[in-house]
């Protein structure tokens, strides 16, 4: 899954609004920004091994909630931190083929090779965070207009990576 | 759980320190062209909602 985990982190802005949004951004994409730094270094991930495995998105997930409650003394919002992380495992399941545990299977509805079925259900992720976030924001007299940038802007971003999938044939992420 | 962890992460550790030993050769421009767009990406995946989310709160603000 690509943008639809920004809907995950804006899902959880409504579970714990005290959690600054940036926080929940950088949770989402946790095992993401592994990859980049273990392809920045040259370090073999096959299949996203170190990134995106079980243990490996656990592990994360324990540093998430550790390095958070010990920032913000907020154990529920480190929950929320933690839950996240694993989340995003969870909607690569969907979308992916990533692997489970070393020497074990791979899972995944590996929807990447259908763009069109890609950008529905990462769009229904986006609408559904978006409309758990609107609650979050302060009311105003036309609160919709925010919430249709935010969903307008993401699905603008979902659209230009599932043309990339269509137009390229290969997409490696490293 | 503790103690599973732990060898969890030594197991992960000793994989990445055999890995970047025997693949460190093989790392091409390509791979480096591969993290960039992947940085690339995830910065504007973050900074887009981040800013739409800034704006929006300060608009609220302003409108009340």
């Amino acid at each position: 899954m690509y943008i639809g985990h920004v809907g995950a982190a804006l899902a959880a802005k409504r579970f714990r609004a005290s959690i600054g949004l940036l926080a929940l951004l950088v949770a989402t994409y946790v095992p993401d920004w592994v990859d980049g730094g273990l392809c920045v270094a040259g370090v073999n991930n096959p299949e996203g091994m170190l990134s995106h495995s079980i243990p490996a998105v656990l592990l994360f997930a324990l540093a998430g909630f550790s390095l958070y409650a010990a920032v913000s003394r907020d154990r529920t919002g480190a929950l929320v931190i933690a839950g996240l992380i694993v989340s995003h495992m969870l909607l690569d399941w969907i979308t992916g083929y990533k692997p489970t545990w070393p020497g074990g299977p791979m899972i995944g509805l590996r929807l990447y090779s259908h763009p069109v079925v890609d950008f529905v259900v990462e769009g229904l992720v986006i609408v559904a965070g978006a409309l758990l976030y609107a609650r979050t924001l302060p009311p105003r007299s036309r609160p919709w207009i925010d919430v249709a940038v935010m969903v307008g802007a993401l699905l603008l971003l979902q659209l230009g990576i599932d043309v990339a999938h269509i137009v390229m044939k290969s997409f490696p992420k490293c | 759980m503790p103690t599973m962890l732990s060898a969890t992460a030594l197991h992960v550790m000793g994989v990445v320190r055999t890995q970047t030993e025997t693949d460190t050769a093989e790392f091409s421009d390509n791979h480096l062209l591969y993290a960039l767009r992947l940085i690339g990406a995830l910065l504007i995946a973050t900074l887009v909602p981040l800013l739409i989310d800034q704006r929006a709160r300060r608009s609220s603000r302003v409108s009340q």
